[in-house]
């Protein structure tokens, strides 16, 4: 029953406005200007409309006043304030629509912050992913573009955002791309060559088109994938096998022709025989060592072999390497000497492919020295590094072939390195080597006076 | 009516930009061709000039249409006017893209010319002058089509750097001396290239302004005399 207080509160508003009607018509009724007597009666019945009116408007003012709150609270919450509510009021019926709203308002608030936090997740996503990302409203204009579109293309949000794409890409692509965006539905891709600051990156380009149920109109969305890296990767595989193919048809097509030739009847010709056959040989050794390097390659390159790596000491590795060619370096007349580091060379290696890469270095120093010349091989360590360092006295190489002399299958000179049974990856094989154990090489030279070719470790 | 025309000037600058950005495209192909020695990709950009030359006729046909429709004034007209006439320097870039193509094919059979000469750095300068004066255009921007005009003299001097290295060149190698002119060729087309994309961005400013900039200065100066003109 006081739950109802706004009823108790109209019922009062509505006795005193009866009040007020009675006493105005009972003092007209009553009021003969003849009759002075009345007079006084009369005062008493204005004096109680008077009352009545006035305990009227209060009574009015308490119920106008907290249903204003409400309204001025909806008002504010209109207005986007989240954090409009009302006072308390009391426990009557506008003190619960008071609390409905509050209640409201808090949910709003909550609602509005999830909405708004999905929003920003999504809007996070969008502005960091790698690729570049643009959404075309139905008219063709930009409507939104990630930070990754705008470095690819090379333009700023504020340039490219409200303007049809067309406008700021001068691609052919693109224009024929948009052209045909009103009558694709499934996603199309094109490739696009670009030059953002200067430097030239190949591209892929989806673009996907959005229906939206809602009002039929068609948006898009644009991808931009980067795949420079990826094409150049290709490229280098396509070079590869190319390269390798190449190698491999010059050792057979000699050992082909040799055999054929002795079938032809020079195995009959005494002198022939036996240089033929020497040449069918040291062809299929050629072979052999072409494949067998291929393969350290391609195995140094996957990284799937069993790399089973420990501590080593290095002075001890490369003197035994040192140790293998000191007859062939004595045969040719060159000086071979090893000059091991001062503290103990410790490293994590894998012992195997280590000593691969110091024969490469050493063979080919030997290879590429003269009579009376030296081969030093000299081990330093300093500041967590060990270097190993062959430096020989040889022909040296130039200045312009020396930044390629690691790349596979380069060589300086091919006949050349032919002749002295050089596969051509031999350096290769010693970069690779030293990439997949943390370190890398290094190579000076000068004409005329000698190369010196560092493997640079991490020490354990 | 009006706003018929205006959706009319908007399809024409599409169109036109469209052309511009296969002349565009055409003279990176060929610069890229020229620096990879890719015969293939030069070839490529000699076949596609016919898409262009299609294009521009295109877009001359709509011009005239324009023109004889709608009878524009003022502003209008000159846009409408200045379309064909950048829609011709752009048909000449074009030219100019398959002429690089063809040297480029050339050279690519040739020994490299032991000489040091920046082709990639002019050749990306006027790549960019040519995209800025398509992008003044688009926006009809004085800003950006002065900023191209500032550009053509650096490849001006670039281009009668690359003469002086070439001349020297040919002087200690008459054994080389085709290729070298070869070379002096393909500068030259570089160096037209740029002049093409300054008058793109002077008749952006003329759109603008309604002053003529055609004649106001020499920029062929860094054509050496000895060089017959068109």
């Amino acid at each position: 029953m006081f739950r109802r207080r706004l009823l108790w509160r109209l019922f009062a508003i509505n006795a005193a406005a009866f009040a007020v009607f009675l006493g105005v018509a009972s003092a007209w009724l009553l009021s003969d200007p003849r009759q002075g007597g009345t007079g006084s009666i009369v005062a008493a019945l204005v004096g109680m409309a008077v009352l009545g009116l006035i305990a009227s408007f209060f009574a009015a003012l308490t119920v106008y006043r907290p249903i204003e709150r409400v309204r001025r609270a909806a008002e504010d919450l209109a207005k986007g304030d989240l954090n409009a509510r009302v006072d308390t009021i009391g426990p009557d019926e506008v003190g619960d629509l008071a609390e409905a709203f509050n209640t409201m308002s808090r949910q709003l608030r909550t609602r509005m912050a999830e909405l708004e936090g999905r929003r920003r997740e999504v809007a996070t996503i969008m502005e960091n992913i790698s690729e570049g990302l643009l959404l075309l409203n139905p008219a063709g204009e930009v409507a939104l573009v990630n930070r990754a579109a705008q470095k690819l293309l090379g333009r700023r949000a504020a340039d490219l955002v409200g303007k049809p794409l067309w406008q700021n890409l001068h691609l052919p692509e693109v224009h024929e791309m948009i052209a045909e965006l009103p009558k694709i539905d499934e996603p199309a891709r094109v490739r696009i060559e670009l030059a953002a600051a200067g430097e030239a990156r190949v591209a892929e380009m989806v673009v996907t088109p959005l229906f939206e149920i809602s009002d039929g109109e068609k948006r898009a969305v644009l991808l931009i994938i980067d795949v420079t890296e990826d094409r150049r990767l290709d490229q280098m595989r396509r070079d590869f096998v190319a390269d390798v193919s190449h190698e491999l048809k010059t050792p057979l097509t000699s050992i082909k022709a040799y055999a054929e030739t002795l079938l032809d009847g020079a195995d009959q010709d005494e002198g022939a025989r036996r240089p033929f056959l020497e040449k069918i040989v040291s062809n299929s050794n050629r072979l052999t060592k072409l494949v067998a390097d291929i393969l350290d390659i391609s195995r140094l390159e996957t990284g799937r072999k069993d790399d089973s790596r420990e501590r080593s000491d290095l002075n001890a590795l490369v003197r035994r390497v040192v140790g293998e060619f000191s007859e062939r370096a004595a045969k040719k007349g060159v000086t071979l000497a090893f000059e091991p580091a001062a503290a103990a060379p410790e490293a994590y290696v894998n012992s195997e492919d280590m000593r691969e890469a110091v024969e490469n270095l050493i063979d080919n120093a030997i290879n590429y020295t003269a009579e009376k010349g030296t081969v030093r091989v000299a081990l330093k360590v300093a500041d967590g590094r060990i270097t190993v360092e062959v430096a020989d006295t040889g022909i040296g190489i130039p200045a312009d072939a020396l930044p390629r002399v690691f790349e596979r299958f380069y060589r300086v000179d091919r006949a050349r390195s032919r002749a002295m049974g050089g596969t051509g990856l031999g350096l290769s094989i010693v970069k690779h080597v030293a990439l997949r154990h943390g370190g890398n090489v290094e190579a000076a030279s000068e004409v005329g006076k000698g190369s010196t070719f560092r493997i640079l470790l991490p020490a354990a | 009516m009006e706003r018929h025309f205006t959706r009319e000037l908007e399809l024409l600058k599409r169109d036109m930009l469209s052309a511009g950005a296969l002349a565009l495209s055409a003279l990176r192909k060929s610069l890229t061709a020229l620096a990879k020695r890719d015969i293939d990709l030069a070839n490529q950009v000699i076949e596609a000039d016919r898409v262009l030359d299609d294009r521009e006729m295109r877009v001359e046909e709509e011009c005239l249409k324009l023109l004889a429709l709608y009878q524009p004034v003022a502003g209008d007209l000159r846009f409408v006017a200045s379309v064909i006439k950048i829609n011709s320097m752009v048909e000449r870039l074009g030219d100019i893209a398959v002429n690089i193509g063809r040297r480029a094919r050339y050279l690519a059979k040739r020994a490299p010319l032991p000489v040091d000469i920046d082709f990639p750095v002019v050749g990306n300068r006027v790549v960019d002058m040519l995209d800025k004066a398509l992008q003044s255009f688009v926006e009809l921007s004085s800003e950006k089509a002065n900023e191209v005009l500032k550009m053509d003299a650096e490849v001006d001097a670039a281009y009668r750097r690359i003469n002086k290295q070439l001349i020297e060149f040919m002087t200690y190698h008459p054994d080389r001396v085709e290729d070298a002119v070869q070379t002096m060729n393909l500068a030259r087309h570089l160096e037209r290239a740029a002049d093409r994309a300054t008058d793109i961005a002077e008749q952006v400013l003329y759109i603008l302004s309604g002053t003529i900039l055609r004649h106001h200065k020499d920029r062929d100066d860094a054509a050496i005399p000895e060089e017959p003109k068109k």
